[in-house]
């Protein structure tokens, strides 16, 4: 049966950021990320993979794990998608997606494995393992070498007709409808707290992996979105994290798709700062119509909120650079203001010394009490005050502008 | 001369409240009679004192963790000291103390902080919490079932329990089972330098998110001690 959903496009984005506690802790960005589309830039059919390789020291290897198992996921979800790309039929297709977790898993292996006999262990990679309690890690990347490539996996396919997910480990596959209402398709698994997690690497990893099928697609989501748990986990809690959903499809509505990618980076980036410190891995798979001019608004009140005060970090660090830029031309005027003024001073001084103020302006009632020997001792300042000299001759230095000022450099 | 981006852009994100993991923090401090002996009780408060700093400074080694602090004493009862969990810059340690006749219901107190590990109250995006047993003796009521009833909550299986012993008297076979992990090891304090060290040793390894090594430190020697317990 023909759906809707074969006639709208899919495209679809999406980004990777070295977490702030892998910065400092000089380790590499463990996940991955890749997709598929046809040539033409939009699906169906679509497909976004998504892995978080292991932090833990036995998983040396966890950011090549991730590469292989987002490369071995889309091509064998691509190869489905052409054998099985206009099924509609629901019972038939959990039957045939049933037997995916087994085959990714399959692939996976047969993908490390060569990788490993390409690059045999070196000994430097098992520094840190040095210390005695290691002793257990160490043997269990011996005993099995998997284990150095551990990684989570996430996976979706749309097609025309239907959509697919797949999931072993933590992170999150959300499904955003067109009123920006988000919930995730792919049952929890109450196993995954305390940094413990399920992994591609374990023994019949197979068996745990979560997935759903939602056959046909006939009311297919605005956005599906997709990441690592690094970005769940900078939220405060769930519900603040599921807002992502209507705030993401807002701005693709007002920016476009484009916008949002260009703006990823610098939001992932502020995650990991300012949430979870871990590397943030996140996808966005858009259908066309849902963010084109005229599509449905979502939640009251959020779509005014959106945009305008979105920044990339590209844009927020030329924008920093520019304003530092203004700062410094701010100090500088200052600093030559203050030699000026310094210098009128000191010529005052001199001037008063000498009486010439007294001779220049005989019939300034003023005059006398600046030139008294006791006034001009005990408050010398007074002299160049403008007060005491002619402002069309001779300006005194003034005081710094307002627009000069550190504190209001940046307006300008 | 401030930042001008803290008051000038205003950088907004998608989705709701950002924050740290938080990372719970609970000392199990035994009050008992015995700690009424010898100075114990006195080193400890001095201890716990002298840790805020260190404590503070491992914590800000843990970029994605909000580090937040309680504690429970436990003697003939078992209660909670700083029953809400406290950020490290608020931490102000009040002193406790031990009462000569009191016992060591060491069972009451896992069951009174297990009710914590549940989820909730705690999070899934919690880190793992770290729980610090300090005890000089032996329970003196049903330990084990309140082991079992930590070890049956999501997040007290998932902890990591750590314990030092005071004195020759602690009982080493208890303080093992609670840190329920052979690559861990108790650590035995015998004077109040020792007690120090061994404090801000396993305070600063899991505020630090480093793995707690089983490798026991040695207590500073500046001073020989006077007290030997």
């Amino acid at each position: 049966m023909e759906t809707a959903a074969r006639k709208i496009q899919w495209q679809v984005i999406g980004e990777s950021c070295r977490g702030a506690s892998h910065i400092k802790g000089n380790l590499p960005n463990q996940d991955a990320l890749s997709f598929w589309l046809p040539e033409s830039g939009f699906g169906p059919p679509a497909i976004l993979a998504i892995a978080d390789g292991h932090g833990s020291p036995q998983h040396f290897r966890s950011a090549s794990g991730a590469k292989l198992a987002v490369q071995a996921a889309t091509s064998l979800l691509l190869a489905f998608a052409k054998m099985h790309g206009t099924q509609s039929d629901a019972n038939s297709l959990r039957t045939e997606v049933a037997e995916l977790p087994q085959r990714v898993v399959e692939n996976w292996t047969a993908s490390v494995s060569a990788h490993l006999a390409a690059n045999p262990f070196r000994e430097e990679e098992f520094s840190r393992l040095q210390d005695p309690q290691d002793a257990d890690a160490r043997a269990e990347v011996t005993n099995n070498p998997l284990v150095a490539y551990g990684a989570t996996l996430l996976i979706v396919l749309v097609t025309g007709y239907y959509a697919v997910f797949l999931q072993i480990g933590d992170g999150d596959i959300l499904w955003v409808d067109d009123t920006g209402k988000t919930v995730r398709p792919v049952p929890a698994d109450a196993r995954l707290i305390a940094n413990q997690t399920t992994s591609l690497c374990q023994s019949e990893a197979w068996k745990d992996f979560r997935w759903h099928v939602e056959a046909p697609l006939h009311h297919p989501p605005a956005l599906i979105l997709v990441s690592t748990d690094g970005y769940a986990n900078s939220f405060r809690s769930d519900d603040d994290f599921l807002l992502i959903g209507r705030d993401f499809l807002n701005i693709a509505r007002t920016g476009g798709l484009q916008k949002v990618s260009a703006q990823l980076p610098g939001i992932l980036h502020d995650a990991s700062e300012k949430g979870s410190g871990d590397d943030v891995t996140f996808g966005i798979m858009c259908r066309q119509d849902a963010i084109a001019a005229g599509a449905e608004g979502v939640a009251a009140g959020s779509e005014e909120e959106a945009m305008a005060g979105y920044v990339s970090k590209a844009e927020y660090e030329s924008l920093r650079a520019k304003l530092d830029e203004h700062l410094r031309a701010a100090e500088h005027r200052l600093s030559l203001l203050q030699w000026l003024l310094a210098l009128a001073l000191i010529l005052s001084v001199i001037s008063l010394a000498f009486g010439i103020g007294a001779r220049y302006y005989p019939a300034r009632p003023a005059a006398p009490a600046i030139i008294s020997p006791n006034t001009g001792a005990e408050n010398p300042s007074q002299a160049g005050s403008p007060a005491n000299t002619p402002p069309q001759r001779r300006d005194p230095p003034q005081p710094a502008q307002p627009g000069a000022s550190p504190k209001s450099g940046p307006g300008h | 001369m401030g930042n001008p981006l803290d008051t000038g852009i205003n950088l907004r994100r998608p989705g709701g409240v950002m924050a740290k993991r938080p990372l719970h923090f609970i000392w199990l401090l035994d009050c008992s009679g015995s700690m009424s002996l010898n100075g114990k009780i006195d080193a400890l408060n001095t201890a716990i004192r002298e840790l805020i700093p260190h404590m503070q400074r491992a914590a800000a080694q843990n970029s994605g963790a909000e580090v937040l602090i309680r504690a429970i004493r436990f003697s003939t009862a078992a209660q909670w000291h700083i029953a809400q969990p406290t950020l490290l810059s608020e931490f102000r340690w009040t002193d406790l103390t031990a009462d000569p006749e009191a016992r060591t219901n060491l069972g009451a107190a896992l069951r009174l902080v297990a009710e914590e590990m549940k989820m909730p109250p705690l999070s899934p995006r919690s880190l793992p919490p770290a729980l610090v047993l300090i005890s000089d003796g032996r329970p003196t009521d049903d330990f084990e079932g309140g082991m079992q009833y930590l070890l049956s909550q999501p997040w007290g299986k998932a902890s990591t329990r750590l314990s030092i012993g005071i004195g020759t008297d602690a009982h080493q076979k208890t303080l093992k089972r609670f840190i329920d992990n052979p690559e861990i090891h108790v650590l035995q304090a015998d004077n109040p330098e020792a007690l120090v060290e061994y404090m801000r040793f396993v305070s600063t390894s899991v505020l630090s998110g480093r793995k707690v090594s089983s490798v026991v430190p040695q207590p500073a020697q500046t001073a020989p001690s006077s007290v030997i317990w």
